[in-house]
């Protein structure tokens, strides 16, 4: 076994600067999915004291850094008041408040963890990721771009917009991951249906969206039948495929509903 | 009574929230080897060859052993009665994996990363072999898992291991298809009973070492020290003497530690190595490589006049027992024997199957043990045939419920592998149960169903149970009562604490029958050097069997107090009396503690000890009425449980609020099965649900309200009155809650947990239909 | 590696493996309190405080603490026999595997604003899973340990 070794840099450029120290180090960001024996890690560098674990009202808009915790989203009266608190409702109940205390932000954006709340709730938004090197981009573009190992996602940036939004999961239990998640957001002229944990990554519906724009009789409804037709589902322990169409339909149509009352 | 019926806190309550040091992790020796698994990746293959040099000559590896340094003695891991009534199919190690998990090498180390390291440099070459993983197409399958000429089974079980077989048992009492067949009601159905983990929140530890004598000392998370004993020396090939095994507090148990788990590699790994072993399972391990509740199919026949009198009950039922058949024909048959005789005024009835191997890990015990699979069943098709009579279901089981001063053929037929024991009914308070649970619930107003907002529904559902109290003629317990110096006792018992509060009640018992308080009751349990015999904790014997050896212990000693007392006082026994703080004569008394600590300093001296033993004679059932009131989300087919009502005959509760508490986490673990629970096996046999994030046991906000009481009721036969607890609260909640979303939607699930992908599949099925 | 904490309010440093868990160091230490539960942050078992948060410490790796204040059932005594008597009381603490976890959050609760009605219990003890009691009696107990504080 390589001697194995942890740093905990006090900056984001500290950090980076050790990433450069130490091609392959793997940066710790939650380290709740992070099981260090069953992987081989020869350098970790935690960002748990990098000064990351803010949330805060910027120029741009609300920023939550890549160390906020769950928990910080869930109780942050900033995160509560913006775009109907539908980011905090995204990770209020997700297994216990301990779990909560140690999923991050970035942590989570950095696993494009499938059955993420989070990145359902973000999408919706129109977040932009922040990274120390690339600097700010789109969080889909951050999605589809190869990361560069070196570099360092310091937060989030949730634009200063009036979205009226709203959250809809199906969990088993009432602490599960979902079985799928969505989150609608509309505002002058756009809007935004996102969904989740198809077992999938959350993505945008274009076709729900366009139905939510053309408004009118049964618009909620519409927008559910076309996310669940236009959307690609698949089986996994939680659900089959066809399950999730039907839900994804259903909860669509709810998240829609109330977005437009 | 003074100290039976009194809610007295648990003993050990305080000290294990204040995390000291009490359970076998606790306690293992600090030095211990750390014992590790090697585990199949395949369901199903032969070891060609397994090269274990590279981890042999590692630094810090003590022993590497593989199916070639072990005995080859066939041995179950089911800890019961002896000889089990399990097939004995296994052993230490074997030249075959036969589930995903299965053991395949064993590594010992100094240190956990060591045993790990050792473990990734093990070469073993597989023969991949053609896995049998659906249980209905086991007998027959071309795969055969136990062909091995060892395997065998101690007396007839209906063992054919060339046809998958494990197990395979038929009763009948009258002519069922004669009187199905003049029947003018008939109803077949098929129910299907998922896997269900235990998920005791402690894992399965244990830990061995040699004492100054050589001998082997075990300390283990086990719900039957005596069976592990007697299995770890037969597997071992040692003498019993020679093995002491102690468990200490665990951290629940649930049946899940009624087998052997690491037992056998840590006792291997100390006779190998000379040093400490200690194995503490990893979850996924728990899931993967322990046991489960037997999967089973349950095809049910009613026969009934129009009026609702049942006529006849036919139950087929086929279990899986995956690649062992731990508890095989016991969990089958617990099934049939602790469902049937609810309906004791039938003509005809019929029980009967098989339990056959799949490449899937291992069925065993677990709370309920065939009950609740039985009563699932047996409960739904109840509530199908009063929808198709248009009878109330509380009427239908009225009609035909056994009562008081009654019996059923069958307790004299079905035992617990052989045949039973005969025994009239003296307690039953299920009419008064009945009574209490439609008034909590509010059954005539919620019944069938009522609209809950939109796209909202709710309904309430019920369901009877019956389990038992012991297994007669099988299951016994002894107890040592010892008195000491300054008048207090000891009270030395084998009985297992799972954390129910067992050592609670049973001090509560001997503080009853001695007439003192409990609290100078010191108990000490469950060590097969320093405590007597008790076959362990499970088939709900520990209250009604190891408390009936408590209280024989105790009466014993009273007398012994009261002829020790008379003597110093110097006057006739006869006319003595012990009322708990002193013997008192004619002429004068004694004080308990002047009189305990004369014994042993300074006159008529010698050691007070009195041992009382109980064999199970009969099983008085407790009983249960239980009705829920569950919201289904027509959207998602999610079901909520609104409302639990359980009303419980346990007899006389020797500490109420720990009855209670029995029945409370029973049903929540009831809930999860009809509700969440799900064993997922891929395609190619890996278990998918091997962790706590994919098998989702009910947490807090999952059940929201629940309401148990405890019905007056008194077992002539019990200690104090007392009937057992333990198991009653798990069987109702898959049939209740199934009967509640067919009552709220008109959709039956016959297939467990009711998940809502099924009710809501189901809901769109009948809405296009 | 070393590392310098806080354990139960007193100064300590321990060598430990990089590629532990804070679970695993304070066990391997004799804090026999924090429990082996489900390996993935789900259970609850392991819960300790790490700067006042209750924490999965099955999911902490060890070296993160260094500069920070943990506290685990042990460095909280009277607590600890407080929740035990309530939770005694009701019959609640069944095997007791997972109540020093509870007692863990609980203090924590109790430092949170606002006061703490059944919803924010139950909400607060989620990932608090009891296996043995079906909550409702911890439920039972714990508000009356909460009624009972001074």
């Amino acid at each position: 076994m390589a001697e194995q070794q942890y740093f905990k840099p006090r900056s984001v450029d500290e950090a980076s600067a050790l990433l450069g120290d130490h091609p392959g180090a793997v940066i710790i960001g939650g380290g709740a999915y992070v099981r260090l024996g069953s992987r081989k890690i020869t350098t970790a560098v935690d960002l748990f004291d990098a000064g990351l674990d803010y949330v805060r009202a910027g120029a741009d808009g609300l920023e939550l850094g890549a160390m906020a915790t769950f928990r910080m989203l869930e109780t942050d009266s900033l995160v509560n008041g913006y775009a109907d608190g539908v980011v905090s409702r995204s990770v209020e109940r997700i297994v216990g408040v301990q779990m909560r205390n140690i999923t991050t932000v970035g942590g989570t954006l950095y696993g494009r963890y499938g059955f993420s709340n989070l990145i359902t709730a973000l999408l919706a938004l129109d977040a932009e990721v922040a990274l120390h090197r690339a600097g700010r981009m789109p969080l889909e573009r951050f999605f589809t771009t190869k990361p560069d190992p070196g570099d360092i996602l310091t937060g989030v940036i949730l634009p200063d917009l009036p979205w009226r939004a709203a959250w809809r999961d199906l969990t088993r239990t009432v602490n599960d991951y979902a079985v799928l998640n969505t989150a609608v957001a509309v505002r002058e002229g756009q809007a935004r249906v996102v969904v989740g944990a198809r077992p999938g990554r959350g993505v945008r519906c274009a076709e729900a969206e366009a139905a939510l724009l053309a408004g009118g009789e049964g618009a909620a409804d519409k927008a559910g039948r076309a996310a669940a037709a236009e959307l690609e589902f698949g089986d996994d322990v939680r659900a089959s495929a066809a399950y999730r169409r039907e839900l994804c339909g259903t909860l669509v149509a709810r998240a829609a509903r109330e977005v437009l009352s | 009574m003074n100290e039976v019926g009194k809610s007295l806190p648990k003993i050990d309550g305080v000290g294990l929230a204040m995390g000291r040091p009490a359970f076998t992790d606790d306690l293992a020796p600090r030095e211990a080897l750390v014992v590790r698994a090697l585990r199949s990746p395949h369901p199903f293959a032969r070891l060609k060859s397994i090269d274990t040099a590279a981890a042999e000559a590692m630094p810090g590896v003590a022993c590497v052993l593989t199916w070639k340094d072990v005995p080859r003695i066939a041995v179950t891991r089911a800890g019961q009665g002896h000889p089990e009534p399990s097939p004995r199919d296994r052993f230490i190690l074997d030249e075959y994996v036969r589930h995903v998990g299965d053991e395949v090498a064993v590594v010992a180390a100094d240190t956990a990363a060591t045993a790990a390291a050792a473990l990734d440099v093990l070469a073993v070459e597989y023969e991949v072999l053609d896995p049998v993983l659906d249980f209905e197409q086991a007998d027959g399958h071309a795969s055969v898992l136990h062909p091995e000429p060892e395997a065998h089974e101690n007396f007839p079980i209906g063992f054919e291991p060339q046809r998958n077989i494990a197990s395979a048992y038929e009763m009948h009492v009258g002519d069922v298809d004669k009187v199905v067949a003049e029947s003018e009601v008939v109803v077949r159905r098929t129910y299907y009973t998922q896997a269900q983990q235990h998920v005791a929140l402690e894992p399965m530890v244990c830990a061995t070492w040699l004492d100054l004598h050589g001998r082997l000392n075990v300390v283990t998370s086990t719900q039957t020290p005596w069976h592990v004993r007697r299995i770890m020396a037969r597997a071992l090939d040692m003498p019993v003497s020679e093995i002491r095994v102690n468990k200490p507090r665990i951290g629940g148990g649930f049946g899940g530690k009624q087998m052997i788990h690491g037992e056998l590699l840590c006792g291997l790994v100390t006779r190998r190595t000379g040093k400490a072993a200690k194995m503490v399972y990893s979850r996924r391990e728990v899931f993967t490589a322990t046991n489960t509740r037997h999967p089973m199919r349950m095809e049910i026949t009613l026969a009934a006049h129009p009026d609702g009198r049942l006529r006849a009950i036919d139950m087929q039922a086929l279990s899986d027992t995956g690649a062992y058949g731990e508890h095989a024909l016991t969990v089958f048959m617990v099934a049939g024997a602790k469902t049937l005789p609810l309906y004791n005024k039938v003509e005809a009835v019929r029980f009967g199957g098989k339990t056959v191997y799949t490449n899937h890990a291992p069925g065993g015990a677990y709370r309920g043990y065939g009950a609740i699979q039985g009563n699932y069943a047996l409960e739904s098709a109840l509530a199908e045939l009063a929808d198709e009579l248009d009878l109330d279901p509380v009427e239908l089981r009225r009609l035909n419920m056994i009562a008081e001063g009654e019996t059923s053929p069958i307790f004299a037929i079905m035992g617990e592998g052989t045949e039973g024991v005969a025994q009239t009914i003296d307690s039953c308070k299920l009419p008064e149960c009945i009574d209490r649970g439609m008034e909590l619930i509010g059954w005539n107003d919620k019944f069938p169903r009522r609209e809950a907002g939109p796209d909202r529904v709710r309904g309430v559902g019920m369901a009877l149970a019956m389990q038992g109290s012991g297994i007669p003629a099988i299951d016994m317990a002894a107890a040592t009562l010892k008195l000491n110096d300054f008048g207090s006792f000891n009270l030395l018992i084998g009985a297992t604490d799972l954390g129910t509060g067992s050592d609670t009640i049973l001090a509560q018992i001997a503080a009853e029958a001695l007439g003192v308080a409990t609290d100078i009751i010191k108990v000490y349990s469950s060590d097969t050097d320093r405590t007597p015999f008790d076959t362990g904790a499970y088939a709900s014997s520990t209250t009604y069997v190891s408390g009936h050896a408590v209280r024989k212990a105790a009466e014993k000693m009273k007398a012994e107090l009261i002829a020790e007392g008379a003597a110093m006082l110097g006057c006739d026994p006869q006319a003595a009396v012990f009322d708990g703080r002193e013997v008192r004569g004619p002429g004068g008394a004694i004080s308990l503690e002047d009189l305990s600590t004369r014994l042993l300093y300074s006159r008529n001296q010698k050691q007070l000890c009195t041992t009382g033993s109980h064999l199970c004679e009969k099983s008085p059932p407790p009983y249960m009425a239980a009705f829920a009131e569950v919201e289904v989300d027509l959207g998602t087919g999610k079901v909520d449980l609104i409302d639990y009502v359980a009303v419980v005959d346990c007899g006389q509760a020797i500490n109420p609020n720990l009855a209670r508490v029995q029945v409370e986490g029973g049903l929540v673990q009831g809930i999860g099965m009809a509700l969440t629970e799900d064993v997922r096996y891929g395609k190619r046999g890996a278990l998918l649900t091997r962790d706590m994030m994919t098998y989702k046991i009910p947490a807090r906000q999952d059940v929201p309200r629940i309401t148990v009481e405890l019905v007056d009721s008194h077992e002539p036969s019990g200690p104090f009155g007392a009937k057992s607890v333990g198991e009653i609260g798990i069987d109702t909640p898959p049939a209740v809650i199934a009967n509640a979303v067919f009552n709220a939607t008109g959709v039956r699930v016959r297939d467990l947990p009711l998940t809502p992908e099924k009710v809501l599949m189901a809901l769109r099925r009948t809405q296009e239909s | 590696m070393k590392i310098t904490f806080a354990l139960n309010g007193r100064e300590t440093t321990w060598e430990i493996e990089p590629v532990e868990t804070l679970l695993e160091a304070l066990r391997r230490h004799g804090l026999t309190g924090v429990k082996q539960g489900c390996d993935t942050a789900s259970c609850g078992v392991c819960t300790v405080l790490l700067d006042g948060k209750p924490v999965p410490s099955c999911a902490v790796p060890a070296a993160r603490v260094d500069g920070h204040a943990v506290l685990t059932v042990e460095g909280v005594p009277e607590k600890a026999r407080a929740v035990g008597e309530a939770l005694a009381a009701e019959g609640a603490d069944q095997c007791g595997y997972c109540a020093p976890g509870l007692v863990m959050s609980l203090v924590a609760m109790e430092q949170e604003p606002g006061p703490p009605d059944e919803d924010k219990i139950a909400s607060y003890l989620a990932g608090n899973l009891c296996r043995c009691s079906g909550y409702a009696s911890q439920s039972r107990a714990i508000k009356k340990y909460l009624g009972g504080k001074p």
